[in-house]
């Protein structure tokens, strides 16, 4: 497989770009650049009337395209969802090589949709980095309906495409559109050709197949391939197959193989994998599947499976993430797993991820309680688990001078949603506070759920909440209120949170890298991984009292104030993050990016850390996907910027350091 | 996506004015229905009340389930048995931890009987079975009302019934915190108790004023965080039956009869009356009886059942002549007077802070001394060698000398009886309780019951 090939294979942060007009139902699936290049695809609901262009808004720069940068495709996905009828071309791809400007690399962008009748809908993004023939690749792959990859096989040469600047040119290249591939087939894990059966058979066993009708598919088992070394996996069921070269295999540590076979020394047996594409897939359970195991010598081994297991996609994502976290490794855990989470997995459970949450955001069921409209400071609190925190909250804050402030619950709990809006009736009897309940279908996680509650705020300050925080004194609104005017700081900032013994639990957060090893043979690599760590935790509270207010590295989504249309300018909490953890730090690096270091305010709260939600097993395994990702994303430009260490050397955290010395 | 406003804002009427005073008298249980002091006490308040003059007494009582007969279809508040003034409150969906009922239509109602009765005060007798939280609704209805709230034992500071007994071993407790809740209950963190903590203190803070039985439980309360000046003693008054006469002449005869009168659980210290019954019969002390009345054996620990089970049965397996222990059984407010007389000594064995000891009351309206255990409400109401013998808490050696001496020491008990005071009246609380209502400090007056006594 070429570089080229594998480049594309890794589903990069795909924005899900939410429409903040309800009225026009639309999603912007993917904005993909390079330079003057820009390919964005995506789907609306225009049946009443037409796209009329598209409009790509950065930093100071805006771009028109018209209808000759638009192609429209058939998206049977959509089509179910909005029950339009099959075929109703809903989807589109724009493209076009001669952007006005250069759009900056991971920039931030809203896409405007203009229709013929004259209304518009918006939505932001952000902007997946690529090579000019990735982005063609991509506008190819939207009107073919396939993989990147398929594009490519279909084109043939890539200098060829690479050279096409717009539309007429890409078609002329393809000549007349070939037939959407069926689902699933050749979606391009990789090519492997079929040989002969094996004279002996290599011990293995498959242990489950799991698959989401949503489309994806998760393989796990064990292979003694000592002798002859596996080089990919194809799983043929009557109506799909997909590969797995082993590249895309996790292979893990199996004590239970070892053991069997008489093993003494730790060996990676196991092997699982993951593929999603969010196609849907035709699943007859019953009718199971044939898994072929392709070896280096040529030889092919079968094996059928007679039951699939069907789930649910949610449900797929937790036992990929129970797997990921239950895996045992020969070295380091985290940089194990971060290693087989580059093989793609990662990527896979991210886009797994965004299906899920695109699932559970949609359509919340949204109720307010309370007459009043108009308000100070909206603080969105996410629910996970545990209702009781809203009446205890309800209480705590209503005790202190909190008028003016109204309270935006969301749940990602869709089975507390009657208790909740018991909840809520109460505690409108029992105090005058204004409470808006938004409740999702599923666990969206702590990032994208926050997103939803900030569109039903009905005030220019946000002030993101954990359930367990309560106030530690009476005038803690009147003081955020006023830490958001300030010019200082006042954008983005969070507060300093103490355990329920007054001793310190956050004051303001820096990051730190970890190394670890891993073993692959005989070869020991190193991996650097970074981490969040809490200032001064566990501080005494006569010394906890007495924190400056400064610019710190991040800060905790425990608590964080943003005024509002800076929250909107960041695009809210990134949706790549699965469940949570790390999505506070992203947020807080790219403010920090954006030229608005965070800022601690020494207004003090309590934070019973860890008791507002309840934690499960998946959940750690969403913590190393996180790990990983925020890795990935930052490791370079933290060394680059400074932002590293307890005393960070960056210029704007010179009170920090000073603190820290 | 569906959105939908909703408000439930209820608000009382400004009060009218009225010259009587309206007082609301919330309780947990009728005592009609389900028996205990804390009922007991807050119907007796009602008595009091309404037979005052220029007093409107509204009584709201909760239920529970053990009479679903009384649930009707779709309510929330109902009468009681034609009686006037009386209500009961129907209590749904409880919860036992955060102490309110999750029961939305209850609390409604519960604010429409506030705006529709429009009391001047409230008086809350417990929260338990009603909710923590109806004190915030209450301030909520009513901003103008006086909310008063009477403790009847440590519920608010000990999730352990209330006793501060801890539960690993024991001993009994001087101090909540979250640290030392949690040692009692593993199962909770101690954010938890940091949590319970905070939300029943939220609450109380709608109230004007607090009463407790007896004076030692303010220090444990303003420790807790109660404000000091919010906190009254009121002592508990009652209607007591009239004695029996007596059949022996008061002067002559013996006194060697105890009497335990209470539930036979873990902390009423029953346990601590056999061990001083074995060691009496090994020290050859054996003309002595002690009788044993009450039940509810049910709800003591299994290991408490067992020890006492196991000792009544090695108990009736002697020769009658060799008995010394009776169990008599339960018994009813009315059979009080001739179980009474069946003593000459009330023994109050329990081993923890006893809060009040209505059997006190009791014992005394009778004539009888008392032997306590030197802790909480038994130690504030008994004196020494002046009314009655105290013994240290939980200890059986000490009882042992203490049951000895109240056989043996010539004119003992006949000195003790002679300084027992009349225990105060449901007149004497009521009294006492409006000038809290009406905002005098009801110490000089409540605190201080009769000072007649009963003659030897």
């Amino acid at each position: 497989m070429s570089a080229d090939d594998e480049a594309l294979l890794v589903l990069e942060e795909v924005a899900q770009a939410r429409s903040r007009d309800q009225r026009l139902r639309m999603s912007i699936d993917l904005v993909c650049a390079a330079g003057r290049n820009l390919a964005i695809s995506g789907w609306i609901d225009d049946r009443d009337s037409t796209v009329a262009g598209v409009t790509v808004e950065a930093r100071g720069a805006m771009a028109a395209l018209g209808e000759a940068d638009l192609r429209r495709t058939a998206r049977a996905d959509v089509d179910a969802d909005v029950n339009a009828a099959p075929g109703s071309r809903l989807g589109f791809i724009a493209f076009t090589g001669n952007l006005a400007f250069a759009m900056p690399p991971n920039e931030v962008v809203r896409v405007v949709i203009a229709l013929g009748d004259g209304r518009s809908a918006s939505a932001v993004a952000r902007v997946r980095s690529a090579s000019p023939a990735e982005v063609r690749l991509e506008a190819l792959a939207g009107l073919f309906g396939c993989s990147p990859t398929e594009a490519r096989r279909r084109v043939g040469s890539i200098d060829a495409v690479a050279a096409a600047r717009d539309f007429d040119a890409l078609e002329t290249l393809t000549g007349p559109q070939a037939p959407a591939s069926p689902d699933f087939a050749d979606d391009g894990l990789v090519v492997m050709d079929w040989q002969a059966p094996r004279a002996t058979a290599v011990p293995l066993n498959v242990d489950a197949v799991v698959v989401s009708p949503e489309g994806g598919i998760f393989v796990v088992g064990w292979i003694d391939d000592r002798e002859t070394k596996l080089v990919g996996i194809r799983l043929v069921a009557p109506a799909w197959q997909v590969s797995f070269g082993a590249p895309r295999l996790a292979r893990v540590r199996r004590r239970d193989v070892e053991q069997a076979l008489g093993i003494a020394t730790a060996s990676r047996f196991g092997f699982w994998g993951l593929h999603f594409n969010s196609k849907h897939l035709a699943v007859s359970a019953q009718a199971g599947c044939t898994i072929e195991f392709v070896f280096a010598d040529g030889s092919l081994q079968s094996l059928k499976l007679p039951h699939l297991r069907q789930v649910e996609q949610s449900e797929l994502r937790n036992i990929v993430l129970g797997q990921l976290v239950g895996d045992e490794h020969v070295g380091s855990v985290q940089v194990e797993a971060s290693n087989l989470l580059d093989s793609g997995i990662g990527d896979g459970i991210v886009a797994l991820n965004h299906a899920v949450v695109k699932r559970a955001i949609s359509g919340p069921h949204v109720i307010r309680f309370g007459k009043r409209t108009d308000f100070r400071m909206s603080v969105v609190v996410c629910l996970y688990g545990r209702a009781e925190f809203l009446m205890l909250q309800a209480a705590a804050y209503s005790a202190t001078d909190s008028a003016g402030i109204e309270f935006v619950y969301v749940s990602n709990s869709p089975e507390l949603a009657e208790t909740l809006i018991k909840e809520a009736r109460i505690a409108t009897l029992l105090y005058d506070v204004s409470i808006t309940l938004v409740i999702l279908s599923g666990n969206a996680g702590f990032g994208a759920a926050n997103n939803v509650a900030v569109d039903y705020c009905r005030s220019r300050v946000v002030c993101i909440m954990n359930p367990d925080v309560f106030p530690r004194s009476g005038d803690w609104a009147a003081r955020l209120i006023e830490g958001a005017a300030s010019a200082t700081g006042g954008a983005f900032f969070g507060t300093p949170l103490h355990y329920d013994d007054g001793s310190l639990m956050h004051g303001g957060m820096y990051l730190e890298s970890d190394t670890g090893i891993s073993f692959s043979g005989d070869v020991i690599s190193e991996r650097r991984l970074l981490r969040v760590e809490h200032y001064d935790k566990g501080t005494p509270p006569e010394a906890a009292s007495r924190i400056v207010s400064k610019s710190v590295p991040a800060v905790t989504g425990a608590l964080m104030v943003l005024r509002r249309p800076w929250y909107e300018r960041l695009a809210g909490f990134s949706p790549d993050f699965v469940f949570g953890h790390y999505e506070d730090a992203d947020l807080c690096l790219r403010s920090f990016a954006e030229g608005e270091p965070v800022f601690l305010r020494n207004i003090a709260f309590w934070h019973l850390e860890g008791r507002g939600s309840t934690r499960l097993p998946v959940h750690e395994g969403g913590s190393l996907v996180n790990r990983w990702l925020f890795t990935r994303k930052w490791l370079e430009y933290v060394d680059e910027h400074g932002l590293l260490g307890l005393a960070p050397p960056n210029p704007a955290f010179m009170a920090a350091r000073a603190a820290a010395a | 996506m569906k959105t939908v406003d909703m408000d439930s804002t209820i608000h009382g009427e400004p009060a009218s004015v009225d010259p009587r005073l309206k007082v609301l008298v919330v309780s947990l249980y009728h005592p009609e229905l389900i028996r205990g002091g804390a009922q007991q006490v807050a119907y007796e308040l009602y008595q009091g009340l309404a037979a005052t003059e220029g007093i409107d007494a509204t009584l709201l009582a909760s239920a529970d389930q053990r009479w679903p007969s009384l649930f009707k279809s779709g309510a929330r508040i109902t009468g009681f048995d034609q009686r006037p003034g009386e209500y009961l409150f129907l209590s749904r969906e409880y919860d036992h931890w955060w102490h309110r009922s999750g029961n939305v239509e209850l609390v409604e109602r519960f604010c429409q009987f506030l705006a529709e009765t429009r009391p001047d005060v409230v008086h809350f007798h417990h929260f338990l079975t009603l909710g923590i939280d109806l004190l915030s609704a209450t301030r909520r209805v009513l901003p103008d009302a006086k909310i008063v709230f009477t403790f009847h034992e440590f519920l608010s500071i000990c999730n352990a019934n209330g006793q501060m007994v801890r539960t690993f071993d024991r001993s009994l407790c001087t101090t909540a915190s979250a640290v030392r809740c949690h040692q009692c209950f593993p199962n909770h963190s101690p954010e938890t108790f940091f949590m319970r903590e905070n939300w029943l203190k939220v609450h109380f803070g709608a109230v004007d004023r607090f009463t407790v039985p007896s004076a030692f439980m303010i220090d444990f309360y303003a420790r807790w965080g109660i404000p000091r000046e919010k906190l009254e003693h009121v002592t508990n008054g009652q209607r007591l039956p009239t004695p029996e006469p007596e059949t022996e002449p008061v002067a002559t005869a013996p006194r060697k009869r105890f009497g335990f009168f209470g539930q036979l659980v873990d902390n009423k210290g029953v346990q601590v009356i056999f061990e001083a019954v074995t060691r009496l019969r090994m020290a050859g002390f054996t003309d002595f009886v002690v009788e044993i009345n009450g039940d509810n054996l049910v709800y003591a620990t299994p290991e408490f059942r067992k020890r006492f089970e196991d000792f009544m049965a090695e108990e009736e397996a002697r020769p009658m002549e060799e008995r010394n222990v009776f169990l008599n059984g339960p018994y009813s407010h009315d059979e009080l007077p001739r179980r009474m007389k069946r003593v000459d000594w009330c023994i109050v064995p329990s081993v923890w802070w006893e809060i009040f000891g209505l059997v006190i009351s009791e014992a005394w309206a009778f004539g009888k001394p008392v032997i306590a255990s030197d802790v909480g409400g038994m130690a504030e109401r008994i004196g020494h060698d002046r009314d009655g013998l105290l013994f240290a808490v939980g200890d059986g050696r000490a009882l042992t000398e203490t049951m000895q001496r109240a056989v043996t020491e010539e004119g003992l008990w006949s000195k003790l009886r002679a300084g027992i005071r009349a225990p105060a009246t449901r007149e004497d609380m009521t009294a006492a309780m409006l000038r809290v209502y009406r905002g005098v400090g009801a110490a000089e007056s409540a605190a201080q019951h009769s000072t007649a006594t009963l003659g030897g």
